[in-house]
């Protein structure tokens, strides 16, 4: 059967279907909500409410995760192991920190444990890579070659640089609040980002000539 | 202090500057070397652009569907119960059993006991009305009592 486009514009219409205007509402209803709302609701076994949480964090998550271990399938598994371990403290958070604060901690935590894996993994089969790309299709070539180039460079570092990188770089958080996430002083900070940048440099200075008049 | 001195306290204060608040004394040592140094300003050039990369390509994004991944090993923690709290249940679950056993047995036991004791005092007490002056003092002893008397 043959719907033309009206057809879904008046199946979608509000009053025409109420399950499914009672659904838009109950997607738009939380998409409105705090974080505070869909946690408590959450913490009443809402799983939709829980969802909307995953999905408005996923992507502060990812750039911690992928900054950290690379385009990779760890990545994602490390991603969904942040969301499980937070569900599972859903009952623990008490809000001492923001959300996103918490949850980049976890993330920041769980890569750094992959780190480790990895390096005992390399250790017993030296074959293994670093990172394996997976990178996502949407890229156009010139900017696969330099993700791959800035992943190149945060994975010369070590872990305790490169999460000071991660956080400080590509989630934009303060060096306050980056010494408060990792627990170091913020002199500790400011001197890892120094030597990292230092280091990172050499493999980037070639690249980034054409960059660095914008 | 020595030029080399100089250069390393001017590039920790650049690198610096990007991340923390500078004194203004340290503002203006730094606005005076960027502004009579060529080499230091291509430094500060290469090291924004750096990080302008850094913070452009070092991300990335999940494959597709993430939060549905998430949701489906959610729904199977709910589904099953934590063990945890299995254990616990099960184990005051067991307890409360063993506890009533137990109470029973206790009762049981206590019954028992009274009913045997019972019996002896009942049989003492019979005994006791049936036995002679001979069963007690002895039959001699007895005998020769009665001839006293």
């Amino acid at each position: 059967m043959n719907y033309n486009c009206n057809f879904y514009v008046e199946l979608f219409k509000p009053g025409i279907n109420p399950d499914l205007d009672c659904l838009i509402f109950k997607g738009k209803n939380r998409i409105n909500k705090t974080d505070e709302q869909l946690l408590n609701l959450a913490r009443k076994g809402d799983a939709e409410s829980f969802s909307a949480l995953v999905k408005r964090y996923e992507t502060q998550v990812a750039a911690t995760v992928i900054g950290m271990l690379g385009h990779c399938a760890e990545a994602d598994d490390v991603g969904q192991e942040t969301f499980i371990r937070f569900y599972k403290a859903l009952h623990d958070f008490r809000g001492e920190a923001a959300l996103g604060t918490y949850l980049t901690r976890i993330a920041i935590n769980l890569s750094l444990n992959e780190i480790k894996r990895r390096r005992r993994r390399t250790w017993f089969f030296p074959e293994s890579t670093d990172a394996v790309h997976h990178l996502p299709d949407e890229n156009k070539p010139e900017d696969i070659e330099m993700i791959k180039l800035v992943h190149k460079a945060i994975g010369q570092l070590d872990s305790d640089f490169r999460a000071v990188v991660v956080l400080r770089l590509i989630d934009g958080y303060s060096t306050r609040e980056t010494a408060e996430i990792l627990k170091i002083p913020e002199g500790t900070v400011l001197s890892r980002l120094a030597r990292a940048q230092k280091k990172m440099q050499t493999i980037l200075s070639p690249f980034m000539g054409e960059k660095s008049d914008d | 202090m020595t030029r080399k001195k100089i250069d390393k306290k001017i590039t920790d204060i650049l690198y610096r500057s990007f991340d923390d608040e500078l004194t203004a004394k340290e503002q203006e040592f730094l606005a005076n070397a960027l502004e009579h140094s060529e080499e230091l300003r291509r430094e500060h050039q290469q090291i924004v652009a750096m990080r302008r990369m850094i913070s452009e390509k070092g991300g990335g994004r999940f494959e597709p569907f993430f939060s549905a991944r998430v949701m489906q090993r959610v729904n199977a923690i709910r589904k099953s119960p934590d063990r945890a709290a299995e254990f616990f249940e099960s184990l005051a679950y067991m307890f409360k059993r063993v506890a009533l056993v137990g109470g029973i047995a206790v009762i049981i036991l206590f019954s028992i006991h009274f009913i045997q004791k019972e019996d002896n005092t009942h049989l003492a007490s019979e005994t006791v009305s049936e036995m002679t002056l001979d069963d007690v003092l002895g039959s001699a002893f007895a005998s020769s009592l009665e001839e006293i008397l």
